[in-house]
């Protein structure tokens, strides 16, 4: 008890060099806790906007629909039947189908192939939210429903590919289901910019009927998307709509969509992580250099307790006391600030869209899912850990002082100047 | 009876050229309640002794008793023990805990031996008796030499140890101030019978011991037994 009360004396002592330790181990346990938070916010914001945009919570597809390379087949589609259709009804899950193809676009002498989703008017949006996006339209038509039957949704990045608007119109050109050419000269309806890069690069929103003026697909689809209440039940459901749908479709949820994503951002958490350990090395020699100079600039008060009978160990104790003084106060000091800023930016977040932009402009994240809003993840664990790990960096450090001062002989010691 | 003795204890310093024979074959033995002052000249070997009989150091060849206990050969740990709960030490340049109170300087030194009751009212009563009963609050920093070296005594005699140890503990005061530590130390001497050895180049101290070891090259010159303290001297009067 006496040894706590003396450590935390000698580190008030000399309060200019405490508080550069201090302010080290706040630094690093801060950027551990806002890096991590950072990271498994974007991990949930593209988690989120995935789901929101593409996959839903669940999605079966044709069995031999590719899951990489941007491709979109439309040789073997899916259909369901009434059973099925009753199955899903009878569960009560949100569901809709979208069927997505590669049409050409063609304006004047410029074209291009396109990302295009086919939609269900009437179902869509209970299962694809837009109530953030940011829809421009005619001005005649601005009453009208946000999703029209007439006329195709285009990406903000096609309009001004194209430089195209509302009212405008683009010749699409694709094979039907069946193989043969086919090309319709179909109105833009709207321009959307959804802040989400993998909606707002190249892709075509088009009304069911459309798309089968253009591809003959009838009943098909390429893409069933369920939205569930949790996400956490997606493993079971899709069990379950797996064995209704047998083996002529695949099913997956939106965990394994993901997976790329968040692997991606599991390398950027190391990343983070390294950046929040080296700044702790930094405060690791803050703390060494601390408790040493204490260490020899009291090596007569060393010998005198050593005299006064403190054994070898207690002066170890004391000087590991003193680094577990820094580590405790700046540890709970990093944590406190840490988690007070990241539970501010959890409700409030960050707004990436000048991100988006750039790196949209660069082309990296095309086809990212993101929302503009970046909201941070608050976690206990995240900010319990962090604290916990700035604290034994200041043991840690101590250790090499207290062994110079367990080392110290007696008998010179009380005489030192 | 001796309730601390050296047996032919030597010590070297360094090696080869540089050899230094700090004792040099040094027998001696200390009585209860004896009051022994040791003097020689500069180099001498006085503290390389005190550090000796006060188990700071080990010896290079010879004995060490304690209580009738060799201790020459103990664990650093056993060493520290008995230093906390049988010796006091008082130091040249009063060595008091700077973060410390003088009261908390005083209790540390309760604390590391184990002294059983309450140190508090032991700390304190201790200081009373050194005179500093006003300045037990008092961190080193506020204090005279002085008045430093009388929280240093108290401290040393809180815990009532076989023996006090104070190398030169005048050297670093006024020759007034320095008078009225050994007077407070003879005191204690006399009313506690608490045995006391100090070194010193003071002649006044020296006159007012009733035994004087002289030390010369690591050797004891001379040892010297008065019949009855000399009287006369203003450093031996209470
Ligand atoms: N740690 C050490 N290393 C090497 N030599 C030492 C050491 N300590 C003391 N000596 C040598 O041992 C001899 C005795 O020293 P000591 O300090 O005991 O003398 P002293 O009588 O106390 O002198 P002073 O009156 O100046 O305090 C001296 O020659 C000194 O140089
Ligand atoms: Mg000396």
């Amino acid at each position: 008890m006496f040894l706590l009360k003396l450590a935390v004396k000698n580190v008030l002592r000399q309060s200019g060099r405490t508080l550069l330790s201090m302010v080290a181990i706040i630094f690093g346990v801060m950027a551990l806790i806002l890096g991590r938070g950072f990271v498994s916010g974007m991990k949930e914001n593209m988690i989120r906007a995935q789901v929101d945009a593409l996959t839903g919570h669940v999605v079966a597809m044709p069995a031999d629909y590719p899951t990489t390379g941007g491709r979109f087949p439309i040789d073997e589609l899916l259909t369901l039947t009434e059973a099925e259709r009753a199955w899903l009804a009878d569960r009560g899950y949100a569901w809709t189908v979208r069927t997505f193809f590669t049409p050409r676009v063609v304006r004047g002498r410029d074209a291009m192939r396109v990302r295009a989703i086919g939609f269900d008017p009437g179902r869509d949006e209970q299962i694809f939210p837009r109530g953030d996006w940011t829809l421009r339209r005619e001005p005649t038509n601005a009453g009208a429903s946000a999703v029209s039957d007439d006329g195709v949704l285009i990406s903000a990045g096609i309009a001004r590919i194209f430089g195209v608007g509302p009212g405008d119109t683009l010749l699409f050109e694709s094979r039907t289901v069946d193989g043969a050419l086919n090309a319709l000269e179909l109105p833009i309806s709207g321009v959307f910019e959804s802040g989400n890069p993998a909606l707002d690069r190249v892709t075509v929103l088009m009304p069911r009927p459309l798309v089968h003026d253009l591809i003959q697909h009838g009943e098909a689809f390429s893409h069933l998307v369920l939205r569930l209440e949790s996400r956490y039940e997606a493993f079971a459901v899709a069990q379950d709509l797996a064995e209704q749908l047998g083996t002529r479709a695949k099913v997956r949820t939106w965990r394994q969509e993901s997976q790329a994503l968040v692997e991606a951002q599991e390398i950027r958490q190391r990343i983070l992580d390294v950046i929040a350990f080296v700044l702790l090395a930094i405060a690791a020699t803050g703390i060494a250099n601390t408790v040493l100079m204490a260490a020899y600039e009291r090596v007569r008060e060393i010998g005198t307790l050593r005299a006064l009978g403190l054994r070898r160990t207690g002066v170890a104790a004391l000087f590991l006391l003193e680094g577990a003084v820094l580590g405790v106060v700046g540890a709970l000091a990093g944590a406190l600030a840490g988690g007070a800023l990241v539970s501010h930016w959890a409700v409030s977040g960050i707004d990436l869209s000048g991100f988006a932009d750039a790196a949209g402009a660069e082309g990296m994240y095309d086809d990212l899912p993101f929302t503009s809003m970046l909201y941070m993840e608050f976690s206990w664990a995240t900010i319990l850990g962090a604290a916990a790990f700035g604290l034994a960096v200041a043991l840690l450090s101590s250790i090499y002082p207290a062994v110079v001062a367990t080392r110290l002989a007696p008998a010179d010691a009380v005489r030192a100047t | 009876m001796f309730c601390f003795e050296l047996k032919d204890v030597r010590k070297t310093y360094g090696a080869g050229a540089q050899e230094v024979h700090a004792l040099d074959g040094v027998s001696l033995g200390f009585a209860p309640g004896e009051f022994t002052v040791l003097c020689g000249p500069s180099g001498s070997g006085k503290t390389t002794l005190l550090n000796m009989i006060g188990l700071l150091d080990t010896p290079t060849a010879g004995e060490v008793f304690v209580e009738e206990e060799d201790v020459s050969r103990l664990s650093s740990k056993r060493l520290a023990r008995i230093r906390a709960g049988r010796i006091g030490f008082v130091f040249q340049a009063f060595n008091l805990v700077p973060v410390l109170s003088a009261l908390e300087n005083v209790e540390v030194s309760l604390h590391l031996a184990r002294t059983p009751g309450d140190h508090r009212a032991i700390a304190t009563e201790a200081l009373e008796r050194v005179g500093l009963g006003k300045l037990i609050h008092r961190k080193p920093g506020q204090l005279s030499g002085g008045q430093q070296q009388r929280v240093a005594i108290a401290r040393a005699l809180a815990k009532s140890p076989a023996l006090v140890i104070a190398d030169e503990p005048t050297a670093n005061l006024d020759s007034a101030t320095g008078a009225e530590i050994l007077a407070i130390m003879r005191e204690m001497n006399e009313e506690d019978g608490v045995t006391f050895l100090f070194s010193t180049h003071d002649p006044m101290v020296r006159d007012c011991a009733r035994r004087v070891v002289i030390l010369r090259d690591g050797r004891v010159a001379e040892d010297d037994v008065r019949a009855r303290r000399p009287a006369g001297g203003a450093a031996c009067s209470s």
